[in-house]
């Protein structure tokens, strides 16, 4: 059976891709920061394995990626993320400023370049980048004091955009997908989608994507989504 | 570099510059429009320029003063302009380390309530050369700190100084690079990930400040002939010239924009 490697696993969206892969018959690799907050994953199946990995350590994500071997990956999940809280353009420290950037856009693209043999390997060599529509600038997207967390997801489209254009002579399909406002810890449990959903509408953007798309940014419902 | 405009050139009445900033009150029309000077009894506009030590933000600041405006040219090293010192009286030197809080605050404490009609955050670090497999935490967190998280750093601070300014425009400097539309060719990771991310940052910006009626605005130099392109491409005097040129129509309404020297939008 195919491989899937999701970080973030222990919660939220990383959760449910972790779900419903394993419940296909999927071998389900999931990270956790922390692997004694993972149990709920544990219990998917018995192909599923977790490994600890700090997004903001490079410590760790080298022992990820040396635990995972020459082990053949079909998809890697780049989902883990923080939020960056919200504040006005005075209040944005470079503290927390960092954190957010080493989390949610070099960590994910770090763990890419580190595992590209990895998905060489597999067969549906698909990398996806969990984003959001905060990354878009041409959707008009307005929600205030969202520096933070916009700015590092932006960048990691950058960041993966670049991936799928030099890597495409390699085969690889790079995936940006945007989970819709979903009912998740980072949103307070406030969405419009519930996360089965949103987790359904992404595999399907993701078993849909072929190599001469790769490089787009897609939602949950299947529609591109602007820049 | 040859000078190819100074000050004195312009025929100004000199009393203009001793002006107080409290005394003023209409705008100086003739300056929004055009980038010629204006001569009809109001003092000019003033700008405010980071990184004017050399390429870009020098030639700003070379242009600028030549049609009379009052020009703060930031660099890191005082020692370093003698260039800009010459271009005449209206041009102030300030140090700035756009990564230092401290910095910034000494800054914006120095000018006290002066008035900037136009910020140009122009201070960068150059494209990286560094393949995908190189990039390390370190080098994308130095140079999106300074290319992405300073200028929002920067016009924060100085606020009060643009609410004071009759044109209230904040410009930062983009790139095509920042474009992830545009990218079919690659390369430059770090360097596109800092600029794409400080358009999102205007953005929200433009966002944030529309209640103050403080125009965010992101420009693109093109490719110009200056040490980060490697001295290839337009000249910066065509460069710097077309971006006057879009600044002088700026209006409100424009916030938020991504616009080329050449006064194409760029696509996200």
């Amino acid at each position: 059976m195919p491989c899937v490697l999701i970080t973030g696993a222990n919660r939220g969206l990383g959760l449910e891709f972790a779900r419903q892969y394993a419940a296909e018959g999927w071998s389900v690799i999931g990270t956790a920061r922390d692997p004694a907050t993972a149990d709920d994953f544990r219990a998917l199946g018995p192909d599923v394995t977790l490994l600890p990995f700090d997004a903001a350590d490079d410590a760790s994500l080298e022992a990820l990626v040396r635990q995972l071997g020459d082990r053949p990956i079909d998809i890697l999940i780049a989902n883990s993320g923080v939020g960056g809280g919200q504040q006005e353009a005075r209040d944005v420290t470079p503290e927390a400023w960092k954190q957010a950037i080493g989390i949610n856009t070099y960590a994910p693209f770090r763990l890419a370049v580190a595992l590209r043999g990895n998905l060489e390997r597999g067969r549906h060599k698909k990398l996806v980048a969990v984003s959001s529509l905060a990354a878009s600038i041409g959707s008009g997207y307005a929600v205030p004091a969202q520096y933070i967390y916009r700015a590092s997801k932006a960048a990691l489209n950058a960041l993966w955009r670049n991936l799928s254009v030099e890597w495409r002579p390699l085969g690889l399909i790079g995936i940006m997908l945007r989970p819709g406002r979903v009912r998740t810890r980072m949103t307070d449990f406030q969405g419009d989608l519930s996360v089965e959903e949103s987790v359904s509408g992404m595999r399907r953007a993701i078993a849909m994507t072929t190599l001469a798309e790769t490089g787009r940014f897609v939602g949950y419902d299947g529609v591109e989504v602007p820049w | 570099m040859p000078v190819k405009y100074a000050a004195k050139d312009l025929a100004l009445p000199g009393e203009l510059f001793g002006i107080p900033f409290a005394l003023r009150h209409d705008p100086p029309t003739c300056g929004r429009v055009a980038t010629t000077p204006c001569t009809k009894g109001f003092p000019l506009p003033s700008v405010l320029i980071s990184g004017a030590n050399r390429g870009i933000g020098l030639e700003f600041a070379r242009q600028y003063a030549a049609e009379g405006w009052t020009v703060h040219a930031t660099v890191r090293n005082p020692e370093d302009p003698a260039e800009i010192k010459s271009f005449g009286h209206n041009v102030s030197v300030h140090r700035l380390e756009v990564t230092d809080a401290g910095s910034i605050a000494a800054l914006a404490a120095s000018l006290g309530g002066v008035p900037i009609d136009v910020l140009i955050a122009n201070a960068g670090l150059p494209g990286d050369t560094t393949p995908l497999e190189g990039i390390e935490r370190a080098e994308l967190l130095r140079v999106m700190a300074v290319n992405s998280f300073a200028p929002l750093a920067l016009a924060t601070a100085l606020l009060p100084n643009l609410e004071a300014g009759q044109m209230k425009i904040a410009a930062a400097m983009s790139s095509l690079m920042s474009s992830i539309g545009s990218n079919n060719w690659g390369t430059q990771s770090v360097y596109r990930a800092s600029k794409t991310a400080l358009n999102v940052i205007w953005a929200s910006l433009a966002t944030e400040w529309r209640a103050r009626k403080v125009a965010c605005v992101l420009l693109r130099p093109g490719i110009v002939k200056t040490r980060m392109t490697g001295f290839t491409g337009l000249d910066p005097e065509e460069s710097v010239g077309g971006m006057r040129r879009v600044l002088a129509r700026i209006t409100f309404a424009d916030s938020g924009r991504l616009i080329g020297y050449d006064g194409k939008d760029v696509p996200w």
